[in-house]
């Protein structure tokens, strides 16, 4: 048999849009952080600082620096964006008007911390991402959350690159393995 | 007016390529008409390139059929333990409705499914031919086990079918052609896990060669046959049935060529087709004998709006019942490795080994088959989190992945069925198929063992904390599907009759999925398929 549909991505399309459903999210979402994101979440649409809205075509500079995040360099292999791996998300959203509204209302919020997402401190990064991945599922944060992090890491994955300290660094074929 | 061919076969799958291949061999001028794409193995299959972990099996113009489904069940609250979910986002199925994640999986193409099939070549257990007298469900085959089995044999043999020496409720008059691969260290844990539970855990019999056969090399283990093999191993439909069907010179296969019409007059005799070719031409051929198999959505379909068959036309649909659990072993086992389902348990495959259920299930090793192989599934899917320690986390991991899987005997149900959809119509404006499924109390509990049954054996081969699980329970997903033009002695209770013609229709016969009776304890159905076409082709030819 050959299973059909094998990612993790859950069936939410009987559940209420996004788009009408992610400024309540964030209101009934609880605890300090909480707190934090529906403030800023907010504000983060109408006050945006003009050198932080995104150009009409471009692609929001929080994207490049949250995939960072989820993949940096380290000892054996280089951080996402060498790979240019915000590039090609940001190319894969561009497909769909709702993958770019996501993408950029949750760059735009993001970019309403501090100084902008980029500014940000290691431990403050952090800090907004393990919130945006527990966030509950109508929010646009926890949306994008999923949907960078299947996307970021399949790009990256997909590109040898990536497989220094793997006990396999070639595809499948043509040499097939020898069993253990 | 002299017809140029003395047969047309509509599908090029395990059915109609068995078909074009019988009759090419018995001497008839046969013509394959296909409504996919040709499959290039060498060009269109991607396990060599670096980017081969997001390849799936690929997609061509025309190779892939539309559907739609109705509406279907509500989830009942008793079987939240057999909820599709992840280790991460949680319930895979976020609403109170069975959902159609997977649908209807298939490949339009010169080879049908078994280009993307894992390639098990089962037998189907005797004892589960006689669902109806025995057990009081679904309907008897009107053939025996013994009817087939030469049938069988001589499928095996041309494929080259490799496949262990017990043969358990199966009984051979020869043994395989080739031995069985040798399990994978995976599959050699869950073995352990296995035996700890009392189970057997046996070579699964599998058409990949072991050994070189018909111009073809053995499988050299890379664990992608569901993403197209291209080095021929794999004992697909166009590399061996069609391949030897066009060796015989007497055999035409046209690719991308959508049979609109079987044309007929007053009496029932078919007397040729109408097709739409893949210039978008209308074109007409004749023959005496037309076999469809184009599988158990759209040979009923065909049926349907060609208003031919009786009233079971698109009933009695079954589908495959399946369970998968996926966990993450300590010890690294190389689980990237291997054929995929090479070992599987048949200790509960008979229709009354499960207690209290009727209908039986097999199980087996489901690691590759789930597609834990690559990095991009341990990232995505295995391996929590992310930044620094998320790669760590996964060099640690690769390798450790161990998947159990379930297929189980599925039944016919009032609300199962396939019809035409009354305001969808495909490209060439004919109605679409519209696909309904119903699980009841009585395939839920099946589901229920298979599911606590892979969960088990998982734990005693050493997994810990499982990473996901999917089944049938909330996610119809189908490749294996059944029942809509079934054979039978009665025109009462069956669209064919037990030579696969259609009852009253001397020169029409339906030869896949949509034949059988019933589906057996989770056999995979491409091996009976092709027995029972061949056994189907000689009876014909026999026949004054």
């Amino acid at each position: 048999m050959r299973h059909p549909r094998l990612n993790a991505w859950p069936s939410l399309n009987r559940l209420p849009q996004w788009r009408r459903r992610w400024l309540l999210a964030a209101l009934v979402s609880g605890g300090w952080l909480g707190s934090q994101a529906r403030a800023d979440a907010a504000v983060a649409l109408a006050k945006a600082r003009p050198d932080r809205q995104p150009r009409a075509s471009g692609q929001p500079a929080a994207l490049r620096v949250f995939i960072d995040h989820l993949i940096p360099a380290d000892e054996l292999t280089p951080a996402a964006s060498t790979l240019q791996v915000h590039q090609r998300v940001w190319d894969e959203a561009s497909r769909d008007p709702d993958g770019v509204r996501l993408v950029r209302t949750v760059c735009q919020w993001l970019d309403g911390y501090g100084e902008g997402f980029a500014t940000l401190s290691e431990a403050e990064r952090e800090t907004l991402v393990v919130w945006m991945s527990t966030a509950p599922w109508e929010s646009p944060q926890r949306r994008f959350f999923h949907w960078v992090r299947e996307r970021a890491f399949t790009t990256y994955y997909s590109q040898p690159a990536s497989w220094r300290g793997l006990p396999v660094q070639r595809p499948p074929q043509p040499i097939g393995h020898v069993l253990d | 007016m002299s017809a140029r061919f003395d047969a047309i076969v509509i599908g090029s799958g395990a059915g109609g390529g068995a078909a074009a291949w019988r009759l090419a061999s018995r001497g008839a001028r046969v013509l394959v008409l296909e409504a996919g794409p040709w499959f290039d193995p060498s060009r269109d299959y991607g396990l060599a390139r670096p980017d081969w972990e997001v390849r799936g099996f690929p997609l061509k113009p025309g190779s892939q059929g539309r559907y739609t489904y109705g509406p279907m069940q509500a989830l009942e609250a008793q079987w939240d333990d057999l909820r599709s979910w992840h280790h991460e986002t949680g319930p895979l199925v976020q609403t109170g409705v069975r959902e159609v994640r997977g649908g209807y999986s298939h490949v339009r193409g010169v080879g049908g499914s078994t280009l993307h099939y894992t390639g098990e070549a089962h037998r189907l257990n005797p004892h589960a031919m006689r669902m109806r007298s025995q057990h009081g469900v679904a309907a008897d085959w009107p053939f025996t086990y013994a009817e087939l089995e030469p049938y069988y044999t001589e499928a095996e043999s041309l494929i080259g079918v490799a496949g262990p020496q017990e043969v358990g409720d199966r009984w051979r008059s020869a043994p395989y052609p080739q031995p069985a691969h040798p399990l994978c260290k995976a599959s050699r844990q869950l073995g352990q896990g296995a035996a700890a539970l009392g189970l057997s855990w046996t070579a699964n019999a599998r058409a990949a060669l072991s050994r070189p056969h018909d111009g073809r090399p053995p499988c050299n283990h890379c664990g992608g046959c569901n993403r197209g093999c291209p080095l021929r191993d794999k004992g697909s439909v166009d590399q061996t049935f069609i391949r030897r069907a066009l060796l015989t010179g007497r055999c035409e296969v046209r690719a991308r060529a959508t049979v609109t019409t079987l044309l007929h007059g007053e009496g029932q005799v078919v007397r040729g087709v109408r097709y739409t070719d893949e210039q978008g031409r209308a074109r007409t051929e004749h023959a005496g004998l037309v076999v469809l198999s184009a599988g158990a959505i759209e040979s009923p379909r065909l049926l349907l709006i060609n208003r031919i068959g009786n009233q079971h036309v698109g009933r009695h649909f079954m589908e495959t019942q399946f369970w998968t659990s996926i966990g993450l072993h300590p010890e690294p086992l190389s689980s990237y490795q291997g054929l995929p389902s090479d070992a599987i348990c048949w200790d509960h495959n008979r229709p009354d080994a499960i207690p209290g259920v009727i209908g039986g299930a097999r199980f087996y090793s489901a690691t590759l088959e789930a597609d834990c192989i690559g990095p991009v599934s341990y990232a995505t899917r295995l391996v929590e989190g992310w930044g620094a320690a998320h790669k760590q986390r996964l060099r640690q991991a690769f390798g450790h992945a161990l998947a159990v899987g379930a297929i189980g005997e599925s039944l016919p149900h009032p609300g199962s069925f396939v019809e035409l959809d009354p305001s969808v119509r495909d490209a060439l404006g004919m109605p679409v198929a519209r696909i309904h499924s119903r699980l009841d109390d009585m395939a839920l509990r099946r589901l229920r063992f298979m599911a606590q049954t892979c969960r088990a054996l998982l734990k005693s081969a050493g997994c810990g904390a499982l990473r996901q699980e999917f089944g049938s329970c909330d996610d119809f997903a189908a490749t294996h599907v059944f029942g809509t033009c079934r054979v039978g002695l009665s025109k009462d209770d069956s669209v064919c009759d037990d030579g696969n013609r259609v009852h009253g229709w001397g020169n029409l016969l339906v030869c896949d999925g949509s034949s059988f009776p019933s589906t057996g304890g989770g056999e995979s159905p491409s091996l009976t398929i092709q027995a029972m076409t061949l056994r189907a082709i000689d009876r014909f030819l026999a026949s004054p």
